[in-house]
């Protein structure tokens, strides 16, 4: 009962425009002083324990890595390359908008992050083409999709760090249905493009020599990928050393290209340090509000309830899609993998499904939530970002919202999608 | 009041600048222990709880940096809607709530703080205090931040994360 009163206060101060943060804690606190005896200095000792995990770390790290490929030059030259694959299709620079999200969603790891840059980078390019802006603002929302289960997306960090899940599997796991998703993706603008005469960039596809010439200029680029993942899967160092190794590998690139400056990289310190002290505060006080639900043992309940619905798997995941994108469209998708992670994981075990598989399901589907009408947070913000109204974005929408739902789809009732390359870390 | 005015812009820069140089620190010292296991072969012990240590201040202060510039995450659409009337009550209400939530978290965090005194880390045996501390100190600058920004909306002045309408420099 006391429960569902800070599920309420929590839910309406989310409704009256307090921070994220302030009203999970607000709705905390609001718990320990009508229900509990306990002193409510547990709530801080449970966000200090939040906060105090190497895993999350890598936060931080792939934070700081997003920020400093736009100061190195980095993200121009994977640009040039993305144009380089795919100019020559229909719709040439929709095309690119989704190849260059699924080549920056890897390394920088946020969706929001990667749906500002993109709009900044390609929706002018794109709308100067000919393009309508609603449609360029659509697209990029849902490129932007590519970066949370691309590793090293944040979300599964996260995930990996709250169902003590190893996050090299995680990122691993994320690989197949991330490819799926661009490919998918593509068909989608392919579609659009061909009923509305969307030309491509360039007359015809571009040369072995073009692509390869694109490749060496992009090459250190596409080599951040490469540590990342070889470093992890080799066990040179963990997901988070990776995050550090690459952020001072991105300077170096940055400084050999001289695109960077001692300013540039004050900047992207500052900009990091403020983006990890926003999610990670949600985190924190997250990590209280999820102490309350395992003191009230609302996991074994909501398990009971679960269970008792239907035992087969199928019918729990089928469920647990339609309840994840609700929630999506509601709430921030990290908070919500702290708050509702450790709320169905028994359930996911009963029923013997691979925790990495679910992982990468349930991402995929908050991300999916993320630019759902009305509560998306990566919609608002491209809409923001490139001033379309919200009924222009949805009457767009529709053609990747079909791409996105048959990738979570297979991702779903395919488990080797993500558990093939998954299972080859050692860890 | 000049001089509370330059105490407010200090802590501003501070607050920024304790960030930038925490989040430099904690990716030198991440590599460097990389280093340190593969090349020299011995890896550095303790430079976990220093890490640990480090990235809860890197948060606490980045929370509060983040206050002036981007603004905290929260769920406008409701609002907006809404009549300007309502919406003036509404942000009144919300801003009474971070208000009492971060005095809420300044009063218990000082607590927990008093009682870590006597709780050590395994390796380099420093009191939890020092980690502990990081809620408080920082809920002071945001409750000193949003105190601000409630006084000037209050008064009927724009309320924006700029402050006396000069652009914010992240720098």
């Amino acid at each position: 009962m006391s429960v569902l009163i800070a599920f309420i206060v929590m839910l309406a101060l989310f409704g009256i425009n307090v921070p994220v943060a302030f009203a999970i804690c607000a709705a905390t606190f609001a718990y320990f002083f009508i229900a509990q005896d306990m002193s409510a200095v547990m709530v801080i000792q449970r966000m200090i324990g939040g906060a105090d995990n190497l895993p999350l770390l890598a936060i931080p790290f792939f934070m700081m890595l997003g920020s400093i490929l736009n100061y190195t030059g980095i993200t121009n030259r994977l640009l040039v390359f993305a144009d380089a694959l795919s100019g020559h299709m229909r719709g040439g620079l929709a095309q690119t908008n989704v190849v260059l999200g699924a080549l920056i969603g890897g390394p920088s790891g946020a969706g929001l992050a990667d749906a500002a840059m993109i709009c900044k980078v390609l929706v002018p390019e794109m709308t100067k083409n000919g393009y309508s802006r609603p449609f360029a603002a659509a697209l990029t929302s849902a490129s932007a999709l590519l970066g949370p289960i691309l590793p090293p997306g944040i979300g599964l960090i996260i995930y990996g760090f709250v169902s003590d899940t190893s996050i090299g599997k995680l990122f691993m796991g994320g690989l197949g249905p991330g490819i799926l998703c661009t490919i998918l993706l593509m068909v989608a603008v392919d579609y659009v493009a061909r009923k509305r005469g969307y030309k491509p960039t360039r007359a015809k596809m571009a040369s072995i020599g073009e692509i390869g010439k694109a490749a060496i200029g992009a090459f250190w680029g596409l080599m951040l990928m490469v540590l990342i993942l070889g470093g992890i899967r080799y066990g040179i160092f963990t997901p988070t050393e990776a995050g550090a190794v690459t952020c001072v590998y991105a300077l170096g690139v940055g400084f050999a290209y001289r695109e960077t400056s001692w300013a540039d990289v004050k900047s992207a310190l500052a900009e990091s340090a403020r983006a990890n002290g926003s999610i990670m505060l949600i985190l924190m006080a997250s990590a209280g509000f999820a102490w309350i639900l395992t003191w009230e043992g609302v996991a074994s309940d909501a398990t009971d309830l679960l269970m008792g619905i239907s035992t087969s798997p199928v019918a729990f995941l089928l469920i647990v899609n339609a309840l994840l994108i609700v929630v999506g469209m509601f709430l921030d998708g990290n908070a919500a993998i702290i708050v509702l992670t450790p709320l169905l994981m028994p359930t996911v075990h009963t029923l013997g499904i691979d925790p990495v598989h679910f992982g990468i399901m349930m991402i995929f589907n908050l991300s999916i939530g993320a630019i759902t009408p009305p509560f998306g947070t990566t919609m608002f913000l491209t809409c923001n970002l490139t001033g379309v109204k919200l009924d222009e974005y949805m009457r767009e929408i529709g053609p990747f919202y079909v791409a996105l739902g048959v990738t979570l789809m297979v991702t779903t009732f395919y488990p080797p999608l993500s558990l093939v390359l998954a299972n080859w870390v050692p860890m | 009041m000049p001089i509370l005015r330059k105490f407010y812009d200090l802590i501003r820069k501070l607050d920024n600048f304790l960030g930038m140089a925490a989040m430099a620190f904690i990716i030198l010292l991440a590599c460097a222990n990389v280093f340190m296991r593969y090349v020299v072969g011995r890896p550095w012990g303790w430079v976990e709880e220093i890490t640990v240590f480090t990235f809860v201040w890197l948060t606490m202060l980045g929370a509060s940096a983040v206050v002036h510039v981007e603004g905290h995450c929260s769920i406008d659409v409701l609002v907006t809607r809404m009549s300007p009337k309502y919406q003036r009550i509404i942000s009144i209400i919300g801003d009474l709530i971070v208000l009492a939530t971060l005095c809420l978290l300044i009063g218990f965090g000082i607590v927990l703080t008093i009682k870590g005194h006597t709780k050590l880390t395994p390796i380099l045996g420093i009191p939890y205090s020092y980690i502990d501390a990081s809620i408080p100190v920082c809920c002071s600058f945001m409750l000193m931040y949003y105190g601000r920004m409630f006084w000037n909306s209050l008064q009927g002045k724009k309320n924006t994360t700029e402050l006396d309408g000069q652009e914010e420099s992240a720098k």
